[in-house]
């Protein structure tokens, strides 16, 4: 079916003329110019740039921070989800609701809350510095700011999938021999898995470009503790364009390089089960 | 309002859904577009409203073409396969909605709109469902609202598509009853589109028997169950065996169409008793017949003489009384 | 142990014993995850915000910088938000009710500003209209202002909240399918009086979900706005970024009291949005049963 238009349903080419239109204006064309700015860079100079220790070390800051980030989530993530879809108990109902805070609070007020809270005088911080260990202004205290705003992420993915899998298939598999882990590990795990996985990268790809809640709690220290969005607005204060955008394409080629990834190994996980 | 439509072709893709269609349909007839899933029956009922456009050929309402009139410019009645009740409406507010969208200057009067809904609950026997949603009304009483919304606006044809399709077995029946009943009062053309032989030989004034996108036969009921133009029609219409003279030659016959006795007689052929089922009035046997695997299958009154005392294994003689087709 | 089949009934209660036990112990995980990772934050933001008690949370929140910011953040989500629903609902439309080569592309590309980086998403626009930018020369020699401006804010924050309107109107009217505009069409309606009689009264509440989760984020955006804006106190200011800058100037009452702000209309927006959920799982439920 290559082209079937309704001839009673009117507004085909209007509405995908502005939908074309609106995308091209706001998105397209501004994000083909951050290439177009960079062809203006020898190949070498952006190498240079891009190659430099200090965005070297930002990036792999950045990666890092939200690998561990994603990584956590998809742990708590996944209880919660299951707790929610699986379970009636006191309170469900408000932590379903409170589940998506993070999309709704502005990430500046997230970033000096965690900020608040990790410092060796807060409230979870001081216990951290009792027992000799440090997370506000370290990359701790930046996975730990990237796990409250992508936590939403795994949570819905996950739910409505757990909430299609039919109680009466894990207890097909109960009455079939399977024990409670074999249940999880052949029945839940494969139909979970895609899901689980849009998630992840879903959260994995936000870490990395996360700037708002992250900047208040990293301390921001050249070469230790300062995320790769944050070194394109230094750049940028600096009126070093060419350096800015660089390290911008740098960030989307590398996030773009994970999506692909991600999406790869998730056609091949569907394809095998 | 006749129906006339000629020369009608229509593709999906690489996809031929309607293959030069040719039909004609009477003033105030019941006529059933009847065939199996992927026909084109459906396609072929929207294009006469005006919801697919054909690649080509022409359709006319009482001769005068409608091909490129437009479909809200048609007044056709359409009743979808699932209703397509507005499901944020009332009852109410769904049969008035074809009164309520006419231009201002034909637009009747709220007062009269009441009146003319009323009236058409009445007839459909919901009128006191007129405040309720469709979420809340059963699949029938849905079915009878989607046909009182396209009655409202008065239309030159009524269009069904497969009007009983999505209801359970004893509502579909009395349903079906009261269509044909209904439209002796209205007569209005109405098509409907069936998969179920029996709802349109039950129902329908003609049948057009469709197959891959070509019509295989037009006909009254009778006609097109006496005298099938092909053994796609015959095996469509009903049950049937296929009796093999040699490899090359077979008859075709109904399990009713058959005769039975214990002992060899002229034209008997012999068989061996696979199997007796009484279904109520009648009884099945299947028998086997040493010539080929095919089962031939036999229904007879159950109190048939050749019944009495038979078991499995035994030996039947049968002979079809009624050969309707010998095509190959 | 041979008699670890099912049928057994006291084996099948002793794995009901082992399911509330480890059932009890992952409800407590949940709340102790809910605790840490989302009541704490709150209790913070409100607790550092009445530290000096109501007087001086109130004198923070009126003061003029705080009104200014205010009111910059409703013009820009003002403007945002509607722009994206009238696209939204063109995107949804054009995708879920028809087929077309390229559709798959198409609504990647929609939800394309999702993977960008917010300072990205800042940065592009400095690119194009800022002095070094593309139409910088021109829009200096025209006196036009938009980057380090209100329009670049506006922009940066449209940027960010493209996707939000149509990810939700896409799934709705695909499971709404095309039979009530056709039964609509076919009963006289015109273009018009389909969309606004059977159209829009089904995807309202989808529409409302969008809106509320598409103003949240214009309300909240930080990097984005934060790359454009130029920081000028009273002037190119939004409540999140005079947020940083009163944090940066050690004046965290203040900072902490338009923060409690924000999470108050954050608290606000869950409601809308567990409300308008709730409506559209009905809609959802009622075309399933179709």
């Amino acid at each position: 079916m290559s082209r079937r238009i309704s001839p009673v349903i009117p507004g085909f080419g209007l509405t995908l003329g502005y939908t074309l239109f609106y995308l091209s204006l706001l998105v397209l064309i501004p994000l083909a110019a951050m290439f177009i700015k960079t062809t203006q860079l020898s190949w070498d100079e952006f190498i240079a740039i891009i190659s430099a220790p200090r965005v070297l070390a930002a990036l792999k800051l950045s990666f890092v921070t939200a690998l561990i980030a994603a990584l956590i989530n998809g742990v708590i993530g996944t209880l919660l989800a299951w707790v929610l879809v699986r379970y009636k108990f006191p309170g469900r109902k408000i932590i379903e609701a409170m589940i998506d805070l993070p999309f709704a609070l502005p990430t500046a007020v997230a970033g000096i809350a965690l900020t608040a809270l990790y410092t060796p005088t807060g409230l979870i911080g001081q216990f951290a510095d009792s027992l000799g260990f440090k997370v506000a202004y370290t990359p701790l205290g930046i996975s730990l700011a990237l796990t409250f705003v992508t936590l939403p992420f795994v949570v819905r993915t996950l739910q409505p999938v757990l909430a299609d899998i039919p109680r009466e298939v894990e207890e097909a598999a109960t009455c079939l021999g399977a024990k409670p882990l074999q249940v999880i590990r052949y029945v839940l795990l494969p139909a979970l898995l895609p899901a689980w996985l849009t998630g992840f990268s879903l959260a994995f790809a936000r870490g990395i470009g996360e700037y708002g809640s992250v900047i208040f709690i990293a301390g921001n220290m050249p070469m230790k503790t300062e995320i790769l969005p944050l070194l394109i607005m230094v750049k940028l204060d600096q009126y070093d364009y060419a350096g800015a955008t660089a390290i911008g394409v740098l960030m989307l080629v590398v996030s773009f390089i994970l999506l692909l990834f991600i999406n790869l190994l998730q056609r091949r996980i569907s394809t095998t089960s | 309002m006749s129906i006339q439509i000629s020369k009608v072709n229509k593709h999906f893709g690489a996809f031929q859904a309607l293959n030069n269609i040719d039909l004609n349909i009477q003033s105030g007839e019941l006529v059933a577009l009847l065939g199996p899933s992927g026909c084109g029956k459906t396609t072929l009922l929207r294009i006469i409203a005006g919801l697919e456009t054909p690649d080509t050929g022409r359709i006319a309402f009482h001769g005068e073409d409608v091909s490129n009139r437009e479909v809200r410019e048609r007044n056709v009645g359409f009743v979808f396969q699932h209703y397509a009740l507005f499901r944020h409406m009332t009852v109410f507010n769904n049969v008035a909605f074809g009164l309520r969208m006419k231009p201002k200057n034909e637009r009747p009067s709220e007062k009269i709109i009441a009146e003319k809904v009323h009236d058409l609950l009445n007839l459909v026997q919901l009128d006191w469902l007129a405040d309720r949603y469709p979420e809340q009304l059963s699949g029938g009483q849905r079915q009878r609202i989607a046909l009182a919304r396209a009655l409202a606006v008065e239309p030159k044809v009524l269009l069904l598509d497969e009007p009983f399709g999505a209801l359970d077995a004893k509502v579909r029946k009395e349903l079906r009853r009261w269509l044909a009943r209904l439209h002796e009062e209205v007569h209005l053309t109405s098509v409907f589109v069936t998969h179920d032989q029996e709802e349109a030989m039950e129902v329908a004034d003609r049948i057009v028997v469709m197959n891959k996108g070509v019509i295989e036969q037009i006909g009254a009921p009778a006609e097109v169950y006496e005298n099938p133009a092909s053994d796609f029609v015959y095996h469509f219409l009903g049950d049937s065996n296929r009796l093999y003279l040699d490899p090359e030659n077979h008859i075709l016959f109904r399990p009713h169409e058959v005769a039975l006795t214990r002992q060899a007689e002229a034209d008997y052929q012999a068989a061996e008793v696979r199997d007796i089922r009484p279904l109520g009035a009648i009884t099945r046997i299947t028998l086997k017949v040493n010539s080929q695997d095919e089962p031939i299958e036999a229904e007879v009154i159950k109190d048939h003489a050749s019944l009495n005392g038979l078991t499995r294994g035994q030996i039947l003689y049968f002979k079809p009384k009624a050969v309707t087709t010998a095509h190959q | 142990m041979t008699s670890t089949t099912l049928a057994n009934p006291s084996a099948a209660r002793v794995a009901q014993r082992g399911n509330v036990w480890g059932r009890r112990f992952l409800i407590a995980a949940a709340w102790l995850i809910f605790t840490l990772f989302l009541l704490l934050p709150l209790y913070v933001v409100v607790n550092e915000a009445l530290k000096q008690g109501l007087g001086t949370f109130f004198t923070s929140i009126l003061e003029p910088d705080a009104l200014s910011a205010l009111k910059l953040t409703l013009i820009a989500v003002g403007i945002s938000v509607p722009l994206n629903v009238v696209f939204g609902v063109a995107a949804a439309w054009c995708v879920s009710k028809y087929d077309f080569k390229g559709k798959s592309l198409l609504v990647t590309l929609i939800d394309l500003p999702f993977s960008v980086s917010p300072v990205i998403a800042g940065l592009i626009y400095v690119l194009m209209f800022g002095a070094q930018g593309w139409f910088g020369p021109w829009l200096q020699d025209h006196d036009i202002q938009i980057v380090f401006a209100v329009p670049g804010i506006v922009l940066a924050t449209i940027f960010v909240t493209v996707p939000f309107v149509a990810r939700e109107l896409i799934p709705l009217m695909q499971e709404q399918g095309t039979q009530e505009e056709e039964a609509a069409r076919l009963l006289g309606a015109n273009g018009w009086q389909m969309f606004w009689h059977v159209t829009l009264p089904n995807i309202k509440w989808g529409l409302i979900y969008g809106v509320v989760l598409c103003t949240a984020r214009a309300m909240g955006e930080f990097g984005a706005v934060s790359v454009v804006s130029g920081h000028i106190r009273g002037m190119t200011n939004t409540l999140p970024l005079h947020v940083e800058i009163l944090y940066n100037e050690y004046n965290h009452v203040a900072a902490f009291s338009v923060a409690s702000l924000l999470l108050a209309l954050a608290i606000f927006i869950l409601l809308l949005k567990q409300w308008s959920e709730s409506r559209i799982n009905r809609l959802k439920a009622s075309a399933a049963e179709e």
